[in-house]
């Protein structure tokens, strides 16, 4: 009896050690398995990440605008550092940094890696490694290198952090396009001795990183220099708080160039106000003014409802309601023709026609060039401001709408708007990238694109004439270039402030193509709060003219 | 016939080892070129910096901003207006000569 008892306590003891193994074999083998095959691999293999290299960004002509340089992350190991202090001092000199601070973080037995600062340029690299500090140590993290300084900032943006510190782009260019500039990284997968060496002949892996792909504009680098120049001098002599240009091909809807002040500097927008990193030209909104009186009387004679010789009569301010809508100098002219409504920007001759036109015309002729919808403009961060429901439009509101006031664009929707004009009526989709180059240096192009024909060739041709009309014997004539023949629009729009138009502030502006018959280009030029003058003939228009005498030396473009 | 086999097993035995040999001679050999492979790989990297680095130099130096500034300090300075002169473009030759009987005349 004794020796059964013993035989099964025996039996007992040995299932209860083999389940007690098969446990700890499971725990081993199933739930532990990921963390334990790691933990072999790391003793076995050396594993590095091969950084995918940023696609760069060049002009039309392929001159670099945006490439990489390289950087390096500094870093300390704490454990080597055999004197916290002197370590501290001086590398605390050449980085810049607090040398008590950094001295504490070394200090701390918690911390064995300390990174000392990021994107460190070759020359204080090469300052720092000759100071031959034991625990120092630098690893690569190129950065991004602007030839051009901070030329078009806004329209490239620029290149920060994500929440797990790794570079990212943000804003224009590099935000809309960030998944084709960054590539994807690689790795290198190497079986290494008990030293840490590689072992040539053992194991290896390898999975090279997909470089990101390089960007052509449409953008030429000379046109934004002049233009950037001519913006900086005309906010300065006509005190205005901001300013923008922006210059499309309208054949193609390519950004020649586009420029707001003030800007950034893309390589340190950490020091700028955050409100200057979105682009005004696609992002901010403004009453359009008088600018926008070419559109409508485009869409009016499409419709055969006038010809610039339709004639009417602007004996005085018109009533709508309570209300009355004058001209922008309280001058009337009695009979005249529409072509004359042009030249003397005359809002009473626009509600004439905004009448002729009715609401359902002008809604679907404001909708037909594209207001109220984002452009699709490859640029991060447009907006569009929406059109008021088409139950909310009142009389008083069409009357206005006509001579651009109590309504919101952006500028890039009314330049394209405008270039629709000079391209025979077809509106192309504005692009600012011309040519995507793949890692394998294959050339992939954008083609151009046509969103609507939103006029007649014969139309645009007519209202061409008229905005020629205009220039020559417009308000703005004295500052223009002579013996071109230039097609534009001058606007002075006032800025809504608390529900009501401040009187004293006003959006001047100029729309304009040239030269009128074969359109290089056509570009806007908005100015918020000149205080020199408050009408967009004396600020606006002359700075579109001077910025158009350069362009046409720059294109060899002679006096017709 | 058994010269033949007594050959085969003297030769094959003796072969075997002969390669046994190289291949330890081979492998000891490509082992220890991790160094030499590391080294390489080092040099292409640095080549790879220096090359980023005169990238970025040369696009310094051939920016329009620099080549602006070098312009004005070796003189140039820019046109006025009315030191711009515009070539009119050509005119086709029917519109610019006067038939004569005998001959063609340029017109002033």
């Amino acid at each position: 009896m004794a020796s059964y008892w013993r035989a099964s306590f025996l039996f007992t003891v040995f299932v209860v050690a083999f389940a007690l193994l098969v446990m700890r074999l499971f725990y081993w083998q199933v739930i532990s398995a990921d963390r334990l095959q790691k933990q072999a691999a790391s003793q076995h293999f050396i594993e590095l990440n091969v950084p995918a290299i940023r696609g760069g960004i060049a002009d039309k002509d392929g001159n670099p605008i945006v490439i990489n340089q390289p950087a390096f992350l500094s870093y300390a190991e704490s454990r080597l550092i055999k004197d916290v202090h002197a370590f501290s001092e001086k590398v605390a000199s050449v980085l810049s940094l607090d040398p008590k601070e950094l001295a504490s973080q070394l200090s701390d037995p918690n911390r064995v890696w300390v990174p000392l600062s990021h994107k460190v340029e070759t020359a204080k690299m090469t300052e720092l490694k000759n100071l031959n500090l034991p625990g120092l140590g630098f690893e690569k993290e190129p950065k991004r290198f602007y030839p051009e300084a901070s030329t078009a900032a806004q329209l490239l943006g620029f290149v920060g952090s994500d929440v797990n510190g790794v570079d990212k782009g943000y804003f224009g260019i590099e935000g809309y396009y960030d998944r084709q500039l960054r590539g994807t990284d690689g790795m290198i997968r190497l079986e290494k001795d008990a030293q840490g060496v590689p072992l040539l002949i053992g194991e290896e892996e390898r999975l090279p990183p997909q470089d990101g792909r390089s960007l052509n504009l449409w953008l030429d680098k000379a046109v934004q220099q002049i233009v950037e120049r001519r913006l900086s001098e005309g906010i300065e002599k006509y005190g205005a708080k901001q300013g923008s240009v922006v210059i499309l091909d309208p054949a193609t809807g390519g950004v020649i160039a586009m420029a707001s002040l003030p800007s950034y500097d893309p390589r340190n927008f950490s020091e700028y106000d955050k409100s200057l990193y979105s682009n005004p030209i696609v992002a901010s909104s403004y009453e359009p003014g008088s600018t926008f009186k070419t559109l409508i009387m485009a869409a009016a004679i499409d419709r055969h409802l006038v010809t610039p010789n339709t004639t009417m009569d602007e004996s005085g301010p018109v009533q709508v309601g309570p209300d009355y809508i004058r001209t922008w100098n309280n001058q009337y002219h009695g009979q005249i023709t529409l072509t004359q409504v042009l030249e003397y920007s005359s809002n009473v001759g626009m509600v004439f026609v905004a009448r002729k036109l009715g609401k359902d015309n002008l809604l679907s002729a404001i909708k037909g060039y594209g207001f109220g919808v984002p452009t699709n403009i490859d640029l991060e961060d447009e907006s569009s401001p929406e059109l008021r429901p088409d139950n909310q439009w009142k009389e008083i509101d069409e009357d206005t709408a006509s001579f651009g006031q109590g309504i919101a664009v952006t500028p890039i929707q009314m330049v394209r708007a405008v270039a629709s004009l000079a391209n025979g009526g077809r509106m192309m989709e504005p692009h600012v990238v011309k040519e995507i180059i793949d890692e394998n240096d294959k050339v992939i192009p954008i083609k151009p694109k046509m969103v609507a024909q939103v006029v007649s060739p014969e139309t645009a041709r007519i209202v061409t004439e008229m905005m020629v009309s205009a220039v020559d014997n417009g308000e703005a004539k004295f500052a223009k270039p002579k013996g071109y023949r230039i097609a534009g629009k001058t606007g002075t729009a006032q800025i809504p402030v608390a529900g009501h138009y401040d009187a004293t502030k006003t959006i001047a502006s100029f729309v304009g193509f040239a030269p009128a018959d074969h359109p290089k280009f056509v570009m806007l030029v908005t100015l918020r709060e000149p205080s020199s003058s408050q009408w967009g003939s004396e600020t606006a228009a002359p700075l579109f003219f001077n910025i158009s005498r350069d362009l046409f030396t720059y294109w060899g473009i002679p006096p017709q | 016939m058994n010269k033949l086999f007594r050959i085969i097993s003297i030769v094959l035995p003796c072969l075997a080892v002969t390669l046994i040999v190289v291949q330890v001679v081979v492998s000891n050999e490509l082992a220890t070129m991790g160094k030499s492979m590391g080294r390489l790989d080092l040099a292409v990297n640095d080549a790879r910096d220096v090359h980023a680095e005169l990238e970025t130099e040369v696009a310094s130096a051939s920016s329009l901003m620099t080549l602006h500034d070098r312009a004005l300090i070796l003189g140039f300075r820019e046109p006025t207006p009315s030191q711009i002169v515009a070539l009119s473009p050509e005119l086709p030759v029917a519109f610019g000569v006067r038939a004569q009987p005998s001959s063609l005349t340029l017109l002033p």
